[in-house]
């Protein structure tokens, strides 16, 4: 049999299109998994990203080294650092050892009278130099010296010594052991730093890192020796990683189950794969598109997206259960375009409105959402119109011919033709659940994001211990100071530091430490040069000052030339600062804004124990009366409540999109069926089946999480499905049955994919899984109910 | 029994281990006390600088160093924490943070205990002469150590120190005779 030329248009159509889409991903495909996508506009304050993982914190991973002895632990630690401490990927690695031979320290030393804080116009005064003096002429006899010996000549005021412990308090402050390298507070563990040079949130570079730590490690440490690798990355690829398994798992498990119950329901093998060709047309076309236009996919929205695409299973369904052979004989309605063409009304109805309500989605002007919405948008035309025009052509000729066996599908008899009281029933239910939502309050929604990972209870824990035991700050909450130049937010820095003391004495914070602790501005190190004594001026009074102290003549010239080359030394500014802990210390604190002008700063806190207290301060303008910082911002950054805000403000969006999409939906009813009563029914039974579903969930004591709000979009679309097909005007009763029964299949191969889902252990796919279940058996049961009354003239 | 003697026998201590042999003489279990005076050679400061005190073991490991004279001082260790003692003021420092004080501690609680194997792990050793006249040459593995102190020097004979000679970086230097040992228990 020759097929008709518009049925090899339609195939080579289709074929160019999958082809096309298929180009689209190879060539201009990414994959974009950080949140900052999916936000609405970045999640920002004064337009500095604040992805969660891109603050301070996010870019660091804790390690810690256990078993065997501490001298191995040691030995271990110094060989991972060795190991990492050139490779691209890391930014830095400190395990708590000095390096003497480092240049770094040797700078750190030639200005130290730039960067201690000590320096003023009195700290060289007579007096105070006299004190001193004794104090390092007692260092020269102790068996325990304050200050090492050999500074004593350069540095009798111990200002190196000042300079060190600044800048260690501000990063952190872990015990070092007795091998000279971090260790936990209990000495089994060596403790290490890694700072990553890619963002806390790009999820492939970090579990490249880790993996690459893991790899030095075991090629480096002795066996017997362990490591444990902690921080906000871990967390992020740890839970993507089990998402991404058992996602794998069960993904073949449903498939498996749904071909066995199409299958066991069809009787022959064709349906079974036929029925994934729309749905997977729809996939990568869909995808194709959302890259075209937005320029990249993001990783969410394809997830949420297919499942929401779990709808375009439906259509196939019902074209194969009208398709049987009635008692051995062809199909009343000819052959299966014949089929196609008559379903079609119904199929371009139901999904005609899933369409409009994801329409109204892509219109947002959140990206994630508008991805998501076109996803959903795109996939669902395309299954609808590949099963119209395209899977008939598909089915081999004989097949075609034949027809397919009878359904095996046993279905009560109270289905067809449900009796009155049970429409009652449905009434009363949905009154009940409208009771439930009505009186809910507050509403459960659940907001946290981390509430949706699947993190493991052991690697929050050891984060935690990891974290306090190496002195980290808070990952939660910041201080972001936005200024024109470097030098406006360093002083700003400075200028707060008075307000954060007393907020610290206020036992608000544990502590805190920001960039000018590391590189003082300008103006400072100006005023200490300028507090540096001239020569002669020092000579005379360090003179007097050794008097009778057994010091020999000219022991301390090295202090008077380093005194007299500090006060000519070009001021540190960031540009100049040389590789080495200065500049790692200061990196993560001092940045350029990203894509504009100006500067950000960060002030990291420790042990935030008051946060409401420590953001009416940063909201009340604490610079506002220290004239000069008129265009400083100064924000308090909550990372958990920046997160929060993005899930909310998405569920919110949602909802409201969902609500305008089910007006719309109304109106497009009425407009294509010209009947009120249709229309009514079918929106009446979506409108019941996603009321029943929420008040279920309700009950069920279950927080509302984001992934609960996706499930109740694809039950939206199944339940207009549904709605659309039980509302047909058929008129005679083995149309009916066929229709039921179609209805019938559909929906028991999405009750087989997602009750598997249900059973998963992880919260996202257990939340979709339980919501789809639920809502499935009520939209089935709404739109059962609510379809119209059999006409008894034409079953006689 | 006889086959694990035998067995055993090779990995006994050689006769010439004069190490192994020194760190039997000069452990002990008893509470000791040697006189000692220390003479600082410092290029920071007019004359050397003498001055006399003791320093005392008590097990299992607690070093008490005592200075006489107008820059005297005490310096208590005991397990971690050591207490310095200084004009009525007194200052405690955590061993776990000073890695090379730590190192230093552990030296002569090493020697007083016979942990051969600290010892070994924290220096290079190199010993020279008999057990009637021994010179024990010590060097920190640890860098950071080993630039602030490049080299100890012990000299002993039979079961007795009789002097010890810290090179320090810059120039300082000094050099310990100690009297013959006292028991106080």
């Amino acid at each position: 049999m020759r097929r008709p030329y518009s049925s090899r248009a339609a195939l080579a159509l289709w074929l160019a299109a999958l082809l096309l889409a298929t180009l689209t991903l190879a060539l201009r495909g990414e994959l974009v998994t950080d949140l900052q996508g999916f936000a609405p506009d970045p999640i920002s304050a004064d337009g500095v990203a604040l992805d969660p993982g891109a603050g301070p914190a996010g870019r660091m991973l804790l390690l810690a080294i256990e078993g065997g002895d501490s001298r191995e632990r040691a030995a271990a630690s110094d060989a991972l650092v060795a190991a990492l401490k050139e490779a691209p990927e890391v930014a830095g690695i400190q395990n708590g050892r000095l390096d003497p031979d480092d240049p770094a320290l040797d700078f750190l030393i030639e200005h130290r009278y730039l960067l201690s804080p000590r320096v003023d116009a009195e700290h060289f005064s007579e007096g105070r130099l006299r004190e001193h003096l004794k104090d390092r002429r007692d260092d020269l006899a102790s068996a325990v010296p304050e200050l090492p010996r050999e500074l004593i000549p350069r540095d009798p005021t111990a200002e190196t010594r000042a300079v060190l412990e600044r800048l260690a308090a501000g990063s952190g402050h872990a015990t070092t052991g007795p091998e000279g390298v971090w260790v936990s507070p209990d000495r089994d563990r060596a403790l290490l730093i890694l700072r990553s040079a890619a963002e806390g949130m790009d999820l492939d570079a970090q579990a490249a890192l880790i993996e690459h730590t893991r790899a030095s490690f075991s090629e480096h440490a002795d066996t017997g020796l362990r490591l444990q690798i902690a921080g906000p990355a871990v967390i992020a690829v740890e839970s993507r990683a089990t998402i991404r398994g058992e996602v794998t798992w069960i993904t073949a498990g449903a498939s498996l189950a749904l071909a066995v119950l199409l299958l066991a329901v069809f009787r022959h093998p064709h349906p079974v794969w036929l029925a994934a060709v729309p749905l997977a047309s729809g996939i990568l076309i869909a995808a194709a598109v959302v890259t075209l236009v937005f320029g990249h996919l993001h990783g969410i929205a394809l997830a949420f997206g297919i499942t929401v695409l779990g709808i375009a299973l439906d259509y196939p369904l019902h074209l194969f259960a009208h398709a049987q052979r009635a008692g051995g004989e062809r199909p009343d309605g000819g052959d299966l375009s014949q089929i196609a063409r008559e379903l079609w009304p119904a199929i371009a109805l139901g999904a005609g409105s899933t369409v409009l309500v994801f329409a109204l989605m892509a219109m947002t002007g959140f990206s994630g959402m508008a991805q998501l919405g076109l996803f959903v948008l795109t996939g669902v035309a395309v299954a609808a119109v590949t099963t119209r025009w395209i899977l008939p052509l598909l089915i081999p000729t004989r097949l075609q011919r034949e027809g397919l066996p009878p359904l095996r599908l046993p279905l009560p008899a109270g289905l067809a033709r449900p009796p009155a009281i049970t429409r009652w029933g449905v009434a009363l239910l949905a009154l009940a659940a409208m009771v439930v939502v009505a009186n809910t309050a507050p509403f459960p929604w659940e907001d946290r994001l981390s509430a949706l990972h699947p993190v493991p209870e052991e690697q929050v824990a050891l984060d935690q211990q990891l974290r306090s035991a190496l002195g980290l700050p808070d990952v939660r909450h910041a201080l972001l100071i936005t200024g024109a130049s470097p030098e406006q937010v360093l002083r700003a820095s400075e200028a707060l530091t008075p307000g954060l003391e007393s907020l610290r004495e206020a036992g608000a914070l544990g502590g805190f430490a920001h960039a000018a602790d590391v590189l003082p501005s300008q103006a400072v190190q100006r005023e200490r040069q300028a507090a540096l004594p001239e020569p002669g001026l020092l000579r005379e009074r360090l003179e007097a000052a050794r008097a009778r102290l057994g010091f020999r003549d000219g022991a301390f010239e090295p202090f008077l030339r380093d005194i007299e080359t500090a006060r000519q030394q070009e001021r540190l500014t960031p540009e100049t600062l040389p590789d080495g802990p200065l500049r790692h210390a200061l990196n993560p604190l001092l940045q350029p804004r990203d894509g504009g002008a100006g500067w950000i700063a960060w002030v990291r806190l420790q042990g935030v124990h008051d946060a409401e207290a420590l953001a009416r301060w940063a909201a009340a303008a604490p610079l506002a009366a220290t004239p000069g910082f008129d265009a400083v911002g100064v924000r308090h950054i909550d990372f958990f409540r920046a997160s929060e805000d993005l899930v909310s403000g998405f569920r919110d969006e949602a909802l409201q999109r969902l609500a305008l999409g089910l007006v719309a939906v109304a109106l497009l009813l009425l407009a294509a069926t010209r009947a009120p009563g249709r229309s009514l029914r079918i929106l009446t039974a979506v409108g019941t089946g996603l009321l029943l579903t929420l008040a279920a969930l309700i009950l069920l004591g279950i927080q509302l999480s984001l992934f609960h709000l996706i499930a109740l979009l694809l039950i939206t679309g199944l339940c207009l499905d549904y709605a659309v097909f039980f509302s047909r005007p058929l008129r005679d009763a083995a149309a009916r049955l066929r229709n039921l029964r179609s209805v019938s299949v559909c929906a028991l191969s999405t009750l087989v994919v997602f009750g598997l889902l249900s059973l998963s252990s992880l919260p996202v796919l257990q939340a979709i899984g339980l919501t789809v279940v639920l809502g499935v058996v009520f939209s089935f049961l709404a739109a059962a109910l609510l379809a119209p009354e059999v006409i008894r003239r034409d079953t006689a | 029994m006889l086959m694990a003697g035998l067995l055993l026998a090779p990995l006994a201590a050689p006769g010439d281990d004069t190490l192994g042999a020194l760190l039997d003489a000069l452990a002990t279990e008893r509470a000791t006390t040697l006189a000692f005076e220390e003479r600082r050679d410092d290029p920071m400061l007019e004359f050397p600088e003498i001055q006399s005190g003791s320093l005392a073991f008590e097990p299992p490991d607690t070093l008490v160093r005592k200075v006489d004279g107008p820059r005297g001082e005490t310096v208590h260790i005991e397990g971690d924490t050591l207490t310095l003692e200084r004009r009525g003021s007194s200052r405690e420092i955590d061993l776990n943070e000073q890695p090379a004080l730590a190192t230093l501690t552990g030296l002569f609680r090493a020697l007083l205990t016979g942990d051969r194997e600290t010892l070994e792990t924290d220096f290079e050793i190199d010993i020279t002469g008999d057990m009637d006249a021994w010179t024990l040459e010590l060097v920190p593995r640890d860098r950071a150590l080993r630039r602030m102190v490049p080299e100890l020097t012990l000299k002993g004979a039979g079961d007795e120190l009789r002097e010890l000679v810290t090179i320090e970086a810059g120039g300082h230097q000094s050099h310990m005779r100690f009297d013959p040992p006292q028991y106080t228990d």
